[in-house]
């Protein structure tokens, strides 16, 4: 299993250091000394452990952890930061490479109600077969949401989609390592699962209506606008 | 194209060349065994041992993820095309299709593969079975406490002697391997002992640039299991894994496909028999006694003898080759958690393992999280096809190579059987969660031991 550590979790250790050893008069060269040490130690983690399209969210992975962690425990939640993790992320892959073949699958799968049964097992395999033969990281995912919804009687696109949504949002911000997944029980992370989900369905929809979509642009729809009673940030006081 | 892409060949004399840009490269050497447990290997029983030695090595060395920054999207997968030379290359020829579903079902990566012949081989005269009769019963076994603790159980039944194959990587695991099977003969179970060489020799690289995920490692032990099946002639061979275990059911939605090993897997077991079927004129098959068995059930088979088990068998992932002492746990991989789990589950004994229960950068209250969400999920899909919903290569549960169950038989008896694994997590969370101490700060921790001025201070 990949190990994903959150940048996040590491650069706010590094602030705790540096307010440790400020708190302790350590000279500033030693500070620098140790900082550059740890920050050094820090990016060879990365580079070692992660090496996935999903270590390149990791920063943005935080803040939608906190938003998320937010609206779990009793405020509201912001879907702005989850939106801008699906988008990094389909940028970054360069889309979904197998989608269209999956969708493919699928549509002749639901073209043909009266062998559904019987063609139930070979149009998972199909759609194992498409994503294995592009094999990217997100082709990896999309294999198990689509399989795992069409075994579970979701037989549309939109809820193999969906589902893919969900797995990546997951895996960037509630599973990694250091992040959300030790701090909530897991009644949170179903709440979390749920908190997401019509983000994963928005996705879903752009998806299905563009098969080789390559971006998303998910945040712009949850960017807060500037209105008149409103911040430079866009939040009303 | 932008998977990280790789040639390979193995020669006759076993050496592995990496192929790049038209020159040969050097990657290591192995040296395939004439005999196991002083049979002489058929030449068709000594290439299945020579190829999954092969493919395990050029898994080893084929990194992942070596397309650069730019490629990150494909962080995983490799394109692997080998060429292996062999006795019997009309036989691999016609194994290909099957063999390379089985790769790619356990690596999720795309191989290409190709057998040319090496010529024949040089095969000694064959020596008479040591025991003067073929063993009862094959089975692998690797020194972990799920072979051990089924081999004590399968021990006590057995008319005959049990001959245990074990694949050897190193001195120090065949010094643990060998006190398990001793300690073993002491408790009274009739077992011979059969270790098989698996290294690889003058590879120039590291044991830390190495590929450490392995996902073929499972081909070779099975190739090895029905090879000695094949020499020793017995039908088929057993591998003592627990379903839990066999199916291995991805801990969080983060796990991938081949993320979560795919090693003793219903569909690899089915797959290796086909392949196995291809290959031997014999065609042994493997069997998993203990498919429907939770771990923590495997444990109460073993009874009495558990506990001096449990001194012997080695379960962490950190492995044993640099460790004062080798039988000492970390205690909070998923492994050592999965053996604390079992061994509470079968509430046979204190537990006299050392486990260190101490944080590391790898290991620590994520793996105990996992544990608790995977214990949920698998209480909110309870049936079967909900099962399949979680994780859709369980439902390749009812090709287990079982001998008397049915189809309904078994998908009742996964649901059920993941129905008491969550209540083993739950019961051990509950009752005996391990404490995690806080850390010691890095620095803290060297200022204490480096701090020249203290006494000024």
């Amino acid at each position: 299993m990949p190990t994903l550590r959150p940048r996040a979790t590491l650069r706010t250790q590094l602030l705790c250091e540096i307010h440790r050893l400020c708190a302790n008069n350590v000279t500033r060269h030693g500070m620098e000394w140790r900082i550059k040490v740890d920050i050094v130690k820090t990016e060879r983690t990365l580079s070692a452990v992660d090496r996935d399209v999903f270590s390149k969210v990791s920063r943005l992975g935080r803040d939608a952890g906190q938003a998320i962690m937010f609206g779990v425990t009793g405020g509201d939640f912001d879907p702005f930061p989850c939106a801008k993790v699906i988008d990094k992320v389909m940028l970054y892959a360069g889309g979904v490479p197998s989608w269209p073949r999956v969708k493919q699958v699928l549509d002749a799968f639901r073209a043909e109600p009266l062998f559904a049964a019987a063609k139930l097992e070979q149009t998972a395999q199909a759609i194992d077969a498409a994503c294995r033969s592009e094999g990217g990281d997100l082709d990896n995912v999309l294999r198990q949401a689509a399989i795992g919804s069409l075994l579970a009687g979701h037989t549309t696109p939109e809820a193999a989609a969906s589902r893919f949504f969900l797995d990546v949002v997951d895996r960037a911000v509630l599973s990694p390592r250091g992040g959300c997944f030790e701090r909530m029980s897991v009644e949170q992370r179903r709440m979390a699962r749920e908190m997401v989900r019509p983000l994963s369905e928005e996705a879903a929809r752009l998806l299905t209506r563009n098969p080789n979509l390559k971006q998303t642009m998910l945040a712009r729809r949850y960017r807060p606008s500037i209105e008149a009673d409103s911040n430079l940030l866009g939040l009303k006081p | 194209m932008s998977a990280t892409q790789y040639s390979f060949s193995v020669n006759d004399r076993g050496v592995i060349s990496s192929i790049v840009h038209g020159s040969d490269r050097f990657c290591g050497r192995l040296t395939t065994p004439g005999s196991v447990w002083g049979v002489t290997l058929t030449n068709s029983e000594w290439d299945l041992i020579h190829v999954a030695r092969s493919l395990l090595s050029i898994d080893r060395v084929a990194r992942r993820n070596q397309t650069g920054a730019r490629r990150q999207h494909d962080a995983w997968k490799r394109e692997l095309s080998v060429e292996i030379a062999v006795c019997c290359p009309e036989r691999w020829t016609a194994a290909t299709p099957i063999l390379i579903e089985l790769l790619e079902f356990m690596t999720d990566d795309l191989w290409e593969l190709s057998f040319i012949s090496n010529g024949g081989r040089s095969i000694q005269q064959p020596l008479p079975i040591p025991s003067g009769r073929p063993p009862a019963e094959v089975a692998l076994f690797s020194g972990g406490l799920d072979s051990a603790a089924g081999l004590l159980a399968r021990g006590a039944h057995s008319t005959g002697t049990i001959l245990a194959v074990t694949a050897v990587g190193n001195q120090i695991r065949r010094d643990n391997q060998r006190r398990a099977i001793e300690r073993l003969r002491a408790q009274g179970v009739a077992c011979s002992w059969a270790p098989i060489d698996s290294s690889l020799r003058e590879c120039p690289l590291g044991r830390k640039q190495k590929e450490i995920t392995q996902r073929s490692r499972g081909l070779l032990f099975l190739a090895m299991g029905a090879a000695t099946a094949s020499a020793v002639r017995v039908d088929n061979f057993q591998i003592y894994e627990s379903g839990v275990g066999c199916i291995n059911v991805p801990f969080c939605r983060a796990q991938v496909g081949a993320q979560a090993t795919k090693a003793m897997h219903p569909r690899t077991l089915n797959l290796f028999n086909k392949v196995s079927a291809t290959v031997l004129p014999s065609s042994p098959q493997v069997r998993a006694p203990f498919f429907l068995h939770t771990k923590g059930e495997l444990c109460s088979a073993a009874r009495d003898g558990l506990h001096e088990l449990l001194r012997v068998a080695s379960s962490c992932d950190e492995g044993d080759g640099h460790k004062k002492n080798a039988m000492e746990h970390c205690g909070l991989c998923t492994s050592c958690i999965f053996r604390r789990i079992s061994v509470h589950a079968a509430d046979a004994c204190q537990d006299p393992t050392v486990y260190r229960d101490t944080a590391s950068k790898n290991h620590g209250e994520y793996e105990l999280s996992l544990f608790e969400g995977l214990a949920a999920e698998l209480r909110a899909h309870p049936s079967f096809q909900e099962l399949v919903s979680l994780d859709p290569d369980v439902r390749f549960a009812v090709d287990a190579p079982m001998t008397t169950s049915t189809t309904e038989d078994l998908r009742t008896g996964v649901a059920d059987l993941f129905q008491r694994y969550a209540g083993e997590i739950e019961s051990f969370l509950s009752r005996s969660r391990p404490t995690i101490p806080a850390p010691v700060h890095r620095l803290q921790a060297r200022r204490t031991t480096n701090d020249l001025f203290s006494a000024a201070r």
